[in-house]
This record gives structure tokens, sequence and C-alpha cells, in this order.
């Protein structure tokens, strides 16, 4: 990875686990490898990791039915386990992170919605 | 603490008889809300943090549907939903197109106060966010 882009994806992960609640944070790349990851607990890393190829096929599967082909933020709530939430980013990374419950997925929703634009 | 975190902080000291004060999206999901942490004694008497999400949810609907005739009729849209009850009650008021803030208040709240505080949190989030 270039510095320049690897600096970019350091910062995005930091800023990503600087929300309240958000307690895993990784960057994937459009074919599921993660990129840059951050988290307290390695096993959530993992999980998110397995996760990520489903949850881009499916993200892909839904922009083709949406009006404008973008595409969507997805959030997958587990019975068991920490919400994750899958925000697409404009180069064909995604950000991926896991938060300590239900209760925090707004709140991450929105402030990952700055950080990415930002 | 965010620059959300501080701004809602700001408003929650200005309002007496205040319980919570909180924005959330008009997808109906809560953003953050003051005080924030669950053992903050200043929660006491407040919504628990289901509850408030159920609110923000039915707060949510109602913008939805005073977005109908009632909007129609006034030329632009419900910016602002009051609800009262003998112990309290809610105020809601729309910041930009996918926001809004929400006081939750108890019965020795004056709603002028109240409705002023929301106009500068609105605006004061307007700012900072929209």
């Amino acid at each position: 990875m270039e510095p320049v882009e690897e600096q970019r994806s350091d910062r995005l992960v930091a800023q990503a686990r600087a929300v309240r609640g958000v307690v895993a944070a990784a960057l994937v790349d459009g074919a599921g490898a993660v990129v840059e990851a951050d988290a307290d607990d390695p096993s959530v890393l993992e999980q998110m990791q397995i996760t990520a190829t489903s949850a881009l096929a499916a993200a892909e599967a839904f922009s083709d039915l949406m009006p404008d082909d973008a595409p969507p933020v997805l959030t997958a709530i587990y019975e068991d386990g920490q919400p994750l939430l899958f925000t697409p980013l404009d180069d064909d990374m995604t950000l991926v992170v896991a938060m300590a419950s239900a209760a925090d997925i707004g709140r991450a929703r929105f402030q990952l919605k700055r950080i990415s634009n930002g | 603490m965010t620059d959300l975190e501080d701004i809602l902080a700001r408003a929650w000291t200005h309002v007496d008889g205040r319980r919570v004060v909180a924005v959330a999206g008009l997808d109906g999901l809560l953003i953050e809300r003051h005080p924030a942490k669950d053992d903050d004694p200043a929660l006491a008497g407040a919504p628990d943090p289901q509850t408030l999400a159920h609110i923000v949810a039915e707060v949510t609907t109602l913008f939805g549907v005073a977005g109908g005739a009632m909007s129609r009729e006034l030329g632009s849209p419900v910016a602002e939903l009051v609800a009262l009850g003998e112990t309290g009650g809610y105020l809601a008021r729309r910041v930009g197109s996918d926001l809004f803030c929400l006081f939750v208040t108890g019965p020795s709240a004056d709603l002028t106060n109240v409705r002023s505080e929301a106009e500068v949190l609105s605006k004061d989030l307007t700012g900072a966010l929209v």
C-alpha cells in the first residue's frame, strides 16, 4: 500500500474507533480483504472478516435494485454478537464497524456518514 | 466529547424541568442523547434507553404523518411537534431534512423556554452538522 493510502486507512479506522459504541473497525477492499483494522477484541475482527465477503455481495445485489445504483449502507444484527455496520467508501473500499449494542447503531451510522464524506 | 455531545450538553443546561435531550434521524434511530451515560444520576426520571429509542421511533412516525395534509395546508413542512401529559411532555423540532432534536421534560418545564431552546439547539445543530 502507498504511504498516502496507508495514512488515510489509518485515519479512517482511528476516526471510526473514536465513535462511542464502536468496539472494532476495519477497512475492507472490494475482494473482502482487510486493509486496516483495530479492535479491543481480535475475535470480533475475525467475525467481521468472515461476514465481510457475504455482506459485500449482498450490498452489490441490493445496489442493483436501487434506483440510483449507489452501494447501500448495510447493518447486520445478530441474535448473539455485535451488530455490524458496512459503510461503502468512494474507492471500492468498505468501512466495517462492530458496535457494542444495537443502541449504538444510530450514532454510528450518523458519524460514519460524516467520516466517509469528510 | 464530540461537537454533538457539547451542543446537547449546552442545551440541557438551559432548560428547567428537563429529563433528557436528544438528536435523532428521521430514519427513526436515536443518534445521541444527553446525559449520555446510562449510570448518570441526572438521568433519574428520564426514559430508559430502550424506551427513548421507542419514543424516537414514534416521533419519527408523527413527523411522517404531519408531513401530509397538515404540511400541505400550512404550505411548509411541520417543523415542530409538542406532546404534553400531566407528568411532562415532549417537544421535537426538525433539524434540516433528515434530523430532529427532542426534549423530554417533566411537569415543571416551561413550554416557552423549551421551544426557545429547541430553536437555538436546532440552529446549533444545523451549523455544526447539516
